[in-house]
């Protein structure tokens, strides 16, 4: 029993982790740049929630308030701060993404201040629901819901629309794809921008359940870099596999050996990148 | 030439001085800048030299730390000096085991792997107790130097420990200088550069890489084992991502394309962050922003700023041509 529950507790941190990896990823394979900005976008995301609520009273409106107000966040991150620094080459747009992280995480606790915030379960959640001869909070099955119909609306828009072929194309071969015409810069400035929404929108579902805590950027970004690194950086796949992955690993560690958990998972990442660097589903070396 | 020499021999003597003209308070603040401007210099060996952005670069500092820590406390009667020899040496032997790993891979995988270490190391010290005391950190006892006539020299006295710390951080910059020149130093440039080239014309790429690797982790001991002998405490943030991000700022602040750059970011970034920190509690957003613009308008850094400073740029990295082609 135990173990059905404390799996089903890994299903949705990995799923959690998969909405903020997702983007990381896309724009790794992309644009060749590790955002390291992101993990502070989905901090953001539950601290606009909090505001979010306390002046509307409404949890759902902040699910869509919080993603759009950093989507246009980070397409002017990419347009103006990124693009400038590109020719500097990788190691720059690294530092730069790791510079705003700095100052992002800061602002933050300038705002809202250095301590958690909690933010109410919104009404019709709250509670627990019998399940598998025990009960089970009913926010983190929604938790499971959402993040499982985004990755299928990411699978469904990827695999079967124009833009997704498109998005597909540029991770494999950029320059070619470009030469076809297609206005890449463009369509990197949508991925980066979406990608930065959806970390965004998995810190506003996060934040109920997790708090809205100035540490959670720190938290989630240390997770998220293994999850891409394990998965394969560029792979969307790769990456829902691997944040399962650590989900598990995480719930079940934390039961089966508490003071360890946090060595295993830099283990993993550290052995994957020794044998296999490209990652389980990854295809650049 | 002998004017250069000539210059540098005041400077040096001038820096031997300073104690008599400076209050504890601000000799304390040279002492830290003096052991973060070698860590700084010796995180561009790698970034500015070989082109390895390490975000694991506490590593090899807080494995200094943590060996003269514990050797201090376990073997008795070793002398100070000795400490700081052992302690320098297994933070390079840490670097050799971490390097093995990690120099085969480049850009974004070679910054992660490091990064993986270094936290690695950290979750050891948070958690082996037993050894290294986890969160409470280590006391290091500082053993008094004792000279050969009977003499004894008290660490406990600041300008003591600042001749030693500026005796140590001169030799070591001295040596990772030498290095640069050596030819084995210009085969990192060229690494760099193409490494592929590099080990079409015969180059070892691998043997190279893991020596600069091993080397730089070693100046970065002598600066943890400086940090440590100095704060008599070394605790896991040694070993964490802010201690590795920190030597970054201050390299790139400084500017990675001269030898000394990182030394005069250090010296720069401790002495605002003295000031920002005494005017607002919110500096490190502060901080972060001077960051964000620095790498937007002059990446170079203060010394590409400065680009005048002739004693400066006579130690330039050797630069990279503009339009490389960069290998994620």
């Amino acid at each position: 029993m135990i173990y059905g529950t404390q799996a089903v507790h890994g299903l949705v941190y990995g799923m959690l982790l998969f909405l903020v990896s997702s983007g990381l990823t896309l724009v790794f394979g992309m644009m060749g740049i590790l955002n390291i900005a992101h993990a502070a976008f989905y901090m953001l995301g539950a601290y606009l929630a909090f505001t979010t609520v306390r002046i509307t009273g409404s949890f759902w409106v902040s699910l869509v308030v919080a993603p759009v107000v950093v989507a246009v966040l980070g397409a002017l991150v990419e347009r103006f701060l990124l693009r400038r620094t590109h020719r500097f080459g990788h190691a720059y747009e690294l530092l730069l993404t790791f510079g705003l992280f700095f100052m992002l995480g800061e602002a933050i606790r300038w705002v809202w201040g250095n301590y958690p915030l909690q933010i109410p379960v919104p009404a019709g959640l709250g509670g627990s629901v019998p399940f598998m001869g025990g009960q089970y909070p009913v926010y983190r099955l929604f938790i499971l819901g959402v993040s499982a119909l985004i990755c299928a609306g990411m699978a469904l828009v990827l695999l079967r629309t124009r833009i997704g072929i498109v998005i597909r194309s540029a991770v494999a071969d950029a320059e070619m794809v470009s030469a076809l015409g297609i206005n890449t810069p463009l369509v990197s400035l949508g991925v980066f921008s979406v990608g930065s929404g959806l970390a965004a929108l998995a810190g506003v579902i996060a934040a109920p359940f997790l708090q809205a805590d100035p540490s959670m950027g720190a938290a989630i970004l240390t997770d998220a870099f293994v999850v891409i690194v394990i998965g394969g950086f560029g792979s969307l796949l790769g990456a829902l596999l691997a944040a399962l992955m650590i989900g598990e690993l995480q719930s079940f560690g934390i039961l089966w050996f508490p003071q360890f958990a946090l060595v295993f998972q830099f283990l993993l990442m550290a052995v994957v990148l020794i044998l296999r660097p490209q990652g389980l589903l990854g295809e650049k070396g | 030439m002998t004017r250069a020499l000539w210059l540098g021999a005041v400077v040096v003597a001038g820096l031997y001085a300073v104690p008599w003209a400076l209050d504890t308070v601000r000799l304390r603040m040279l002492i830290e800048i003096l052991y973060f401007g070698l860590f700084a210099v010796s995180f561009n060996l790698l970034f500015g030299y070989a082109g390895l952005l390490s975000f694991g670069h506490a590593a090899s500092f807080g494995v200094g730390g943590y060996a003269v820590g514990l050797l201090l406390k376990h073997v008795s009667g070793l002398p100070l000096l000795a400490a700081l020899v052992l302690g320098s040496l297994a933070g390079a032997l840490a670097g050799l085991v971490i390097g093995a790993f990690c120099v085969r891979l480049r850009g974004t995988y070679f910054a992660l792997l490091t990064l993986a270490f270094s936290q690695f190391l950290n979750a050891i010290a948070l958690k082996w107790r037993d050894v290294t005391r986890g969160d409470d950190g280590l006391t290091v006892a500082v053993p008094d130097i004792t000279l050969p006539g009977g003499a004894v020299i008290r660490m406990a006295d600041a300008s003591n420990f600042y001749w030693l710390a500026l005796t140590v951080v001169l030799l070591s910059l001295w040596a990772a200088w030498r290095f640069t020149r050596t030819p084995l130093g210009n085969a990192v440039v060229l690494m760099r550069e193409n490494d592929e080239r590099a080990a079409f014309l015969g180059y070892n790429v691998f043997a190279t890489k893991l020596t600069v690797f091993t080397l730089a982790s070693g100046f970065a001991a002598v600066a943890g084992v400086l940090f440590a002998t100095f704060q008599r405490l070394v605790s896991p943030s040694a070993l964490d991502l802010p201690v590795g991000t920190e030597v970054v700022f201050m390299a790139v602040l400084g500017g990675t394309g001269a030898f000394l750059g990182p030394f005069l970011g250090a010296a720069v970034y401790i002495l605002v962050q003295d000031w920002l920190s005494k005017t607002s509690e919110h500096w490190p957003f502060f901080m972060g922003l001077a960051f964000v613009v620095m790498i937007l308008f002059a990446h170079t850094g203060l010394v590409g700023l400065l680009g005048a400073l002739a004693g400066l740029r006579r130690g330039a990295v050797p630069r990279s041509q503009p339009a490389r082609p960069e290998t994620a």
